[in-house]
């Protein structure tokens, strides 16, 4: 760990975007520090895991930083306008390939390896999360943004209805109800379970 | 009026984070019932949503490379040194009124002035053609060699009119009634030696003998020369005829001499005086004689 720290680690985001838009390269390092690996995960979940693609995203994100810094309000968190801009490029990714659902079933393909775990309780862990996945792969692209950026990238419902664009009573109700559809799904996933738990009790 | 209105449908995933089903007050109940049906559902969707976040919790984060970071800033360094920018958008924004606000309007405003701009320049080099300034510029330089040399020819004009002045005008020769011989050679030398017909024997010694030092520059050195004029004048009146005709050469010799002499001064006056003004100062001088 560095025992000393740039001052402009301490900076907000806010005014270290400023400072980038007057070309100080120190405070663009320690804005990319803090987003890349946040935007880097957002894209590669959005974007059906596809960790290059993710990259190819960030990259291009940085560069409309760099390339376009006047673009940014300093009367709105960076952090809103930075998502929002990922958001945005997110949809246009699916808007001009429209290939969403083969996507998805690519990812259902790629995924379904992983299965075995030492522990009951492990399995039953990998086995929910693949159910999980399965679950959001079958969402539309609102509501699994709606997941993603609030249970994954945690931030606040006033965020979220700034970065999509929409009341936060929106993304409150969008959450519930997405959270009723996940239970129901996941219900049967429970069954799954205890079934795979007792045929595995059998077997031992 | 509602009683549970403070409750909302979306404020639902704040009481299920952090409340069981029996912990909620009776008007949270109604409410929770309103959009759950049963307490089963209330307790399995609070179940649910633990695991989303401690699913989301343990899902394994990514690290973007190292090269994405390297490549980065090396485009912010590249874009740094890219000088300087001037966006359309901020241009032509004055006046911040309503009905100016219209891109069209900017832009046409904008290709106006580049075209006033464009007229203002094609203007001035039309004002300022360069051959003209050339010329305007020799004549300048003429003027200002003009400026330096007039006090000089100025001088120089005061100092002749002096020389001129200097000299004491020979008084007219007395011309002797006796009649003249008319001598079939050209006006010039009959006119320079009807008076130095008798010049010859003075006009040898002249010859022979050095020239009187002249006092360059000084006006009494002209004096002498002018009363040496004078006197060889009043010799010359008194000359025979008989010698005149021997002495037609020899007068022109003598004018030679005096011709010399006479630019001798004028070349202490003025080492670059004219030819025409000698021959004027020749002439003054022999038609005074």
């Amino acid at each position: 760990m560095a025992l000393y720290k740039h001052p402009y680690e301490k900076h907000p985001d806010e005014q270290l975007m400023m400072l980038v838009a007057e070309k100080d390269q120190k405070a663009f390092e320690v804005l990319y520090d803090r987003y890349s690996r946040l935007l880097f995960n957002y894209f590669h979940r959005m974007l059906w895991k596809d960790r290059e693609r993710a990259r190819d995203f960030t990259q291009e994100l940085f560069t409309k930083l760099i390339q376009k810094p006047h673009l940014y309000d300093s009367s709105r968190s960076f952090k809103t306008w930075i998502y929002s801009i990922a958001h945005n490029m997110c949809k246009n990714e699916y808007a001009k390939h429209e290939v969403r659902v083969t996507a998805h079933k690519e990812i259902k393909y790629e995924d379904t390896g992983v299965t075995s775990s030492d522990s009951q309780r492990s399995m039953d862990r990998e086995l929910f999360n693949e159910k999980l996945k399965e679950a959001l792969g079958e969402m539309d692209e609102i509501k699994r943004t709606t997941f993603e950026l609030r249970f994954n990238q945690e931030l606040s419902i006033l965020e979220i209805s700034e970065i999509m664009q929409c009341s936060e009573g929106t993304v409150k109700s969008r959450l519930f109800y997405m959270l009723k559809e996940l239970n129901k799904k996941l219900k049967v996933f429970e069954g799954i379970a205890v079934w795979l738990a007792m045929l595995a009790l059998q077997l031992v | 009026m509602k009683p549970y209105s403070k409750y909302d449908p979306e404020d639902i995933e704040s009481l299920l984070l952090h409340k069981q089903f029996h912990e909620l007050y009776p008007e949270e109940k109604e409410f929770i019932l309103q959009h759950i049906e049963t307490p089963e559902e209330y307790e399995s969707l609070r179940k649910t949503l633990f695991e989303l976040r401690d699913a989301a919790a343990n899902d394994q984060w990514l690290q973007p490379d190292a090269s994405l970071k390297k490549e980065l800033m090396a485009q912010f360094v590249t874009e740094e040194k890219g000088g300087f920018r001037v966006w359309l958008n901020s241009l032509f924004t004055w006046p911040d009124v309503q009905w100016y606000r219209q891109p069209s309007l900017r832009l046409a405003f904008a290709g106006a002035c580049v075209a006033a701009l464009v007229v203002v320049i094609v203007n001035l080099n039309n004002d300022s053609q360069p051959v003209a300034f050339a010329d305007n510029k020799v004549q300048q330089v003429e003027k200002e060699k003009n400026l330096e040399s007039a006090p000089e020819e100025k001088d120089e004009k005061n100092l002749f009119a002096e020389n001129l002045s200097a000299q004491e005008l020979p008084a007219a020769p007395k011309v002797s009634t006796e009649p003249t011989i008319t001598l079939d050679m050209p006006t010039e030398v009959a006119m320079n030696d009807v008076a130095d017909a008798e010049m010859a024997p003075p006009a040898m010694e002249e010859k022979s003998a050095p020239p009187p030092a002249v006092n360059h520059g000084s006006s009494a050195g002209n004096a002498d020369d002018a009363s040496t004029l004078k006197e060889d004048a009043v010799e010359n009146t008194s000359a025979t005829f008989t010698d005149a005709a021997k002495s037609v050469s020899a007068g022109k010799v003598v004018t030679t001499n005096a011709y010399k002499n006479i630019t001798k001064k004028d070349n202490a006056v003025s080492q670059s005086r004219p030819v025409s003004e000698v021959n004027d100062l020749l002439n003054y001088l022999f038609t005074a004689q």
